[in-house]
């Protein structure tokens, strides 16, 4: 790829990779190195490229699934946050911060309902949207985000009690 | 989030990388000026690319491009480097192939899969001696002993260059004999050499179970035949260790 388009790619869809991988990761510097390797995959993407319209999802995707990985190598999340804490604040609209979600989510649950938490909560994709990306559809979307709600219940009951 | 009105997150970022053709530009256009939500997140999506942008201009991105060409250089693409791994791994597995069919191990007394063989000479003072290289003379009586760890059935065959078999053990009968775990055990009787000058082969036979001794060395003769003593050192038979001692008859100077 020549260093022109890739300045074109980058000013088009820079924006867009930096802010998923801040909304995951929290913090600017490594947010920025996220985006940068997502970045350099997506270069390499010839068959996304030559079809723009794939070329945001493939973003959302592939930004997800790196900066997932990066919280699982990492431990982070788990490192620092309290789970029952986070539990007990997960109902409560203005403290649903998306780091503690997706804690939260990472240690509890497995891909579909990551995904489907991740896209709504997070992301506040809506269900077409989701299933775009994910290929699940709104009734498994749906459903996991009953699993999820459910879960995050259970926890808080047992820390009441 | 939405797309309850019809224009969604997705589609907006879309808008605003410029990836939309004519109509789908014009649809959103049209919406988004019908629409406070949306206007409003089209505005901060406008503002997050321009703050990006000012914050992390192209040129951040072109100093690790340069790392990354750099260190590209020195290291193969990762679908070659998968190419260069499945590569070893095929040349590993014919090696280990190759090593385990055709490694013949050296004649004389060895133990492998807690079996083998071993021939004692008479010598001159009565007394037993290995002798080297299996270089023996007509007449010599040699000893033959076993090892084996576990209770098997054994039979002893010897083979020479003219297509010639004699089974020594069991020395009667067709049935292999029992033998118990033991380590260079002598096998009764001693064998004397016959006046045969020329290469000749000793097998021994070990199974966990009864087979028939005949038959056992008309297999070994039919790959004789095929392959003369060699073949015979390479012959595989179904749950059997085969152990084979090449020796050399010379004539008494």
């Amino acid at each position: 790829m020549e260093p022109a388009d890739m300045r074109d790619l980058y000013e088009r869809y820079g924006h867009i990779i930096y802010g998923r991988c801040m909304r995951i990761l929290g913090d600017g510097h490594e947010a920025y190195d996220a985006a940068q390797d997502v970045f350099l995959k997506l270069c390499g993407q010839g068959h996304v490229l030559r079809a723009r319209e794939r070329i945001v999802p493939w973003i959302f995707v592939a930004a997800k699934r790196h900066c997932f990985n990066i919280l699982r190598s990492r431990k982070k999340y788990l490192a620092v946050e309290n789970i029952d804490d986070i539990a007990g604040s997960i109902d409560e609209e203005a403290r649903m911060d998306a780091r503690r979600i997706l804690a939260f989510v990472l240690r509890h649950h497995g891909k579909k309902v990551r995904d489907a938490v991740y896209y709504s909560y997070v992301e506040k994709l809506s269900q077409d949207e989701i299933h775009a990306l994910t290929g699940q559809s709104p009734a498994t979307i749906r459903r996991c985000l009953r699993k999820f709600q459910r879960s995050v219940e259970r926890r808080r009951q047992r820390i009441d009690a | 989030m939405m797309d309850k009105h019809g224009v969604g997150t997705l589609e907006l970022m879309r808008y605003v990388a410029g990836d939309l053709n004519g109509g789908e530009r014009e649809r959103i256009e049209r919406h988004v000026r019908a629409c406070g939500v949306c206007s409003e997140e089209l505005s901060v999506l406008r503002t997050e690319r321009e703050h990006f942008l000012k914050k992390y201009p192209f040129s951040l991105m072109e100093s690790r491009l340069r790392r990354t060409a750099a260190a590209a250089g020195t290291r193969p693409a990762v679908r070659y480097r998968f190419a260069y791994a499945f590569a070893v791994c095929c040349v590993a597995a014919v090696g280990a192939v190759f090593f385990f069919t055709n490694t013949r191990p050296a004649d004389g007394y060895r133990v492998k899969g807690n079996v083998g063989i071993r021939i004692l000479v008479q010598n001159a003072a009565g007394g037993a001696e290995e002798r080297r290289g299996h270089v023996y003379y007509p007449g010599d009586r040699i000893q033959i002993m076993y090892s084996t760890a576990r209770p098997c059935y054994f039979m002893l065959a010897s083979f020479d260059e003219t297509g010639r078999s004699t089974v020594y053990y069991p020395s009667s009968g067709d049935s292999a004999i029992a033998v118990r775990p033991a380590a260079g055990m002598p096998l009764p009787n001693s064998i004397c050499l016959d006046d045969y000058i020329g290469r000749e082969m000793f097998v021994a036979a070990f199974s966990q179970r009864p087979f028939s001794a005949g038959k056992v060395a008309a297999k070994l003769r039919e790959s004789m035949s095929r392959g003369g003593l060699d073949a015979i050192a390479a012959a595989r038979l179904a749950g059997m260790n085969l152990r084979t001692i090449r020796i050399t008859k010379k004539e008494r100077q």
